[in-house]
């Protein structure tokens, strides 16, 4: 091909891209909002958290024993004095997330205390007929108390049959003012506090059973293929196959529909005889096909530099190597190319878009199919399932990149060589295909093809 | 003789059971002004495409500005009968666009589109998205778009249809300056009279084959009706039997209006005709008839031409 030619389809190139990727739209669609709410998912929660205030005051116990309000303090004492920030890491160390600089552990910590409650304290009421309670419901309208427990004796009573128990209900009565999340607490304590209270009538110690139930943590760590190369077992790990083959899917679904709709939009617009007179067809094909690829790269570019960012910051970047970002690369092309043929023939093949959508059904199905096997690519990503779908276009770039970001053992570098083999071949015959399709349909109208039609025009174009 | 800018030899296209072309032998030569009429369907857009390269010839030989049009692609300017714009470009974006594919370099396009615009009466449009136009003015645009580049082959496809008058006159006159400045000129239309007033050459197709290509000058010889019309202010039935008797008149008629139709032999001079009209009295007007492209082509579309039609003398030049 000429510099002349080439020269023509770097202008279309750029045309197609230029006129996609640099307008509002798509700058607020695809970059800034993504980034956006990326920003928003961090800042968010301490946003919440700033806005909620802590439960403070006095609750009114109505309890004929006297053992409820004891209980009940000791508890709010405990809660408060809990090492908030050890539950904290707890949470973020079962995730497999590893913060030891403490950063997100102290952050959660700081807005679990700004949210939860300051003073709580119980005062003790004898029942004493209805009076007492009537007062009591007066003095919260007011503002007294901030919530009134009227506690039935039997609930103490753990000689009482479960049925008893059950039908023993405390009432708890609230200002109107309190808020869903307090009255929430307020009830979670006013429970605890019962079963503290049920402990202390049976004479047993509440502290020491919960220790002795308290169940240990355990530390995973995967062996490496050399001593010492350990890593920490992630939850997340599971995570990076399917946000692979997602960020796969939205780059090249995402411009291959650009590109779909660009393709008719020139044929109902009659501008593409226009622009035949000046170029060849399989330049404009490829001009397209290149230029929507660079939008393709920006959107795997600005999800995938986001996910990246995300992962460093959770310190999870053993998850990823240089190697696996590589091949990984190698493979979004394999599958840009293939959906971008298939959405390239399509789109020259039909006037409308609604003519398109009877080609696109099942073109959809097979690549749909990829989400299916996240699970059994990401429990097994080298067992039988997983290298055959690795080999098979059209989805073989889907499902490799699933292999390769699910593999606690590397994919073998056969399997790779092999996988990108198959796919550069059948992205050859894709794109072959799809210019002999483009080359008849492009000019074509009325009457969209039927496949039958479509294959004639690959055998005769 | 020089090479013909345009060089069809045999050329058919099939389109499933339609046989749009048909063994098409064809020359345009280089600086010429042709029109190429026919009806509708009758295979004008399918020839000007397989001239373009856009689609292929079943079978014939086709050579444009001596070559194969893909290879000269920048050397001509082509203007389709369907043809639209990019609706949500600018319209200096768009030309642009156009003028860099056709091999314009990027530095004098921005005067280029300017004064181009200037030229065809739409100076304020530059900035403007081509959906905000109305069609004569995208219509304007496009035929821009099509010579932006300063072809030496344009081929325009309809270009009239759709203008009013004054842009339709706009139009004939960019494409004279074009045709003075050199370049060779082929368009198709319905507009016989903007082709009649325009081109030195007509081809006239029908059902995919040629039924006229030839000058307009020996045209109108080839179609001339070799009639005189006089219309006198006396008495039309004693101008009809002065001229009956003259002996280059082969028959009279006598029309509605009092116009007498002097059909003349093969041989005869008018002049004498006219002259012995003149003397006969006097005169509202005398003229001699003329063929209109509209007559020849009705005239070959809808009858064979070894045909005889009465009133309509077809002369056959040795």
């Amino acid at each position: 091909m000429s510099d002349r030619n080439l020269s023509k389809i770097g202008i279309i190139a750029w045309r197609e891209f230029r006129h996609t990727a640099l307008t509002k739209a798509f700058l607020f669609g695809a970059v800034i909002l993504p980034i956006g709410m990326m920003g928003l998912l961090l800042v968010l929660p301490l946003l919440f958290a700033s806005q909620l205030k802590p439960l403070d005051g006095d609750i009114a116990v109505v309890d004929s024993t006297g053992r409820f309000v004891q209980a009940f303090n000791a508890l709010v004492v405990e809660r408060r004095d809990r090492d908030r920030s050890g539950d904290a890491e707890e949470i973020i160390r079962k995730l497999g997330i590893d913060d030891r600089g403490g950063m997100l552990s102290g952050g959660i910590a700081a807005a679990a205390e700004e949210t939860s409650f300051d003073d709580v304290t119980a005062t003790d009421f004898r029942p004493d007929g209805d009076d007492v309670i009537l007062r009591l419901k007066e003095e919260a309208r007011e503002g007294q108390w901030i919530g009134v427990a009227v506690i039935p004796e039997a609930i103490f009573d753990a000689q009482n049959s479960n049925e008893d128990l059950d039908d023993a209900m405390i009432d708890l009565f609230l200002p109107k003012e309190t808020s869903p999340r307090h009255g929430d607490t307020i009830s979670d304590l006013i429970r605890s506090a019962t079963v503290r209270a049920r402990f202390a009538a049976a004479g047993e110690d509440f502290e020491y059973i919960q220790t002795m139930l308290d169940r240990p943590s355990v530390d995973v760590r995967r062996l490496g293929i050399e001593a010492g190369a350990e890593s920490s077992d992630s939850k997340l790990r599971m995570l990076v196959p399917f946000g692979f083959m997602m960020l796969l899917w939205i780059a090249t679904f995402t411009a291959g529909n650009f590109l779909l709709t660009s393709t008719i939009e020139e044929k109902s617009n009659k501008v593409i005889e226009v622009v035949l007179s000046a170029v060849g067809p399989l330049q404009l094909l490829w001009g397209k096909i290149l230029g929507l690829a660079l939008v393709s790269l920006v959107i795997l570019i600005t999800y995938g530099g986001l996910a990246i960012a995300g992962i460093a910051a959770l310190a999870l970047t053993d998850l990823l190597s240089i190697s696996v970002l590589l091949w990984a690369v190698v493979f979004f092309l394999i599958a840009y190319f293939t959906v971008a043929a298939l959405m390239a023939a399509i789109g020259s093949a039909v006037n409308e878009l609604s003519e398109a959508q009877t080609f696109m059904a099942p073109v959809m199905v097979i690549l749909i199919t990829p989400m299916l096997l996240w699970m059994p690519i990401g429990e097994n990503p080298n067992g039988t399932l997983a290298v055959v779908t690795s080999m098979l276009p059209p989805i073989l770039p889907f499902a490799m990149v699933m292999r390769i970001g699910a593999a606690t053992d590397p994919v073998p570098i056969w399997q790779l060589l092999l996988s990108t083999a198959i796919g550069i071949v059948s992205v050859v015959g894709l794109v072959w295909a799809a210019s002999r399709i483009f080359r008849v349909g492009i000019l074509m109208q009325g009457k969209p093809p039927s496949p039958l039609e479509l294959l004639r025009w690959i055998r005769q174009a | 003789m020089s090479e013909p800018c345009i060089d069809l030899s045999g050329v058919a296209k099939t389109f499933r059971d339609t046989r749009a072309v048909r063994d098409l032998n064809l020359q345009i030569p280089s600086g010429s002004l042709c029109g190429f009429l026919g009806p509708n369907g009758a295979g004008k857009s399918t020839t000007i495409r397989m001239i373009m390269s856009i689609i292929r010839t079943d079978q014939g030989s086709l050579r444009v500005l001596g070559g194969d049009a893909l290879d000269h692609k920048d050397r001509i300017g082509y203007l389709p009968e369907e043809r639209g714009v990019y609706r949500k470009m600018k319209v200096g974006d768009y030309l642009r666009y156009i003028g860099r594919l056709k091999g314009v370099d990027a530095s004098s396009l921005r005067t280029l589109i300017t004064d181009s615009l200037e030229r065809i009466g739409l100076p304020d449009v530059e900035k403007k998205r081509c959906e905000e136009l109305s069609k004569g003015m995208q219509q304007k645009v496009q035929f821009l778009a099509a010579i932006i580049h300063k072809p030496e082959l344009i081929i325009l496809d309809e270009p009239f249809s759709g203008l009013d008058p004054v842009n339709a006159m706009l139009l004939h006159d960019l494409i004279r300056e074009l045709h003075d400045e050199g370049r060779t000129i082929l368009f198709s239309t319905h507009v016989l009279h903007q082709a009649e007033r325009m081109c030195d050459r007509i081809v006239m197709i029908d059902q995919g084959t040629k039924v006229l290509d030839d000058t307009l000058e020996t045209i109108q010889k080839r179609f001339d009706p070799k009639t005189i019309i006089a219309e006198p202010l006396g008495d039309p039935t004693a101008m009809g039997m002065l001229l009956e008797g003259a002996p280059e008149v082969d028959s009279i008629k006598i029309d509605d209006r009092g116009r007498v139709h002097a059909r003349l032999r093969d041989d005869a001079d008018a002049d004498r005709v006219m002259a012995t009209a003149l003397a006969g009295g006097s005169l509202r007007s005398i003229e001699r008839a003329r063929t209109t492209l509209d007559e020849v082509f009705l005239h070959l579309v809808n009858r064979p031409l070894d045909g005889a039609q009465p009133g309509f003398a077809e002369t056959t030049l040795v």
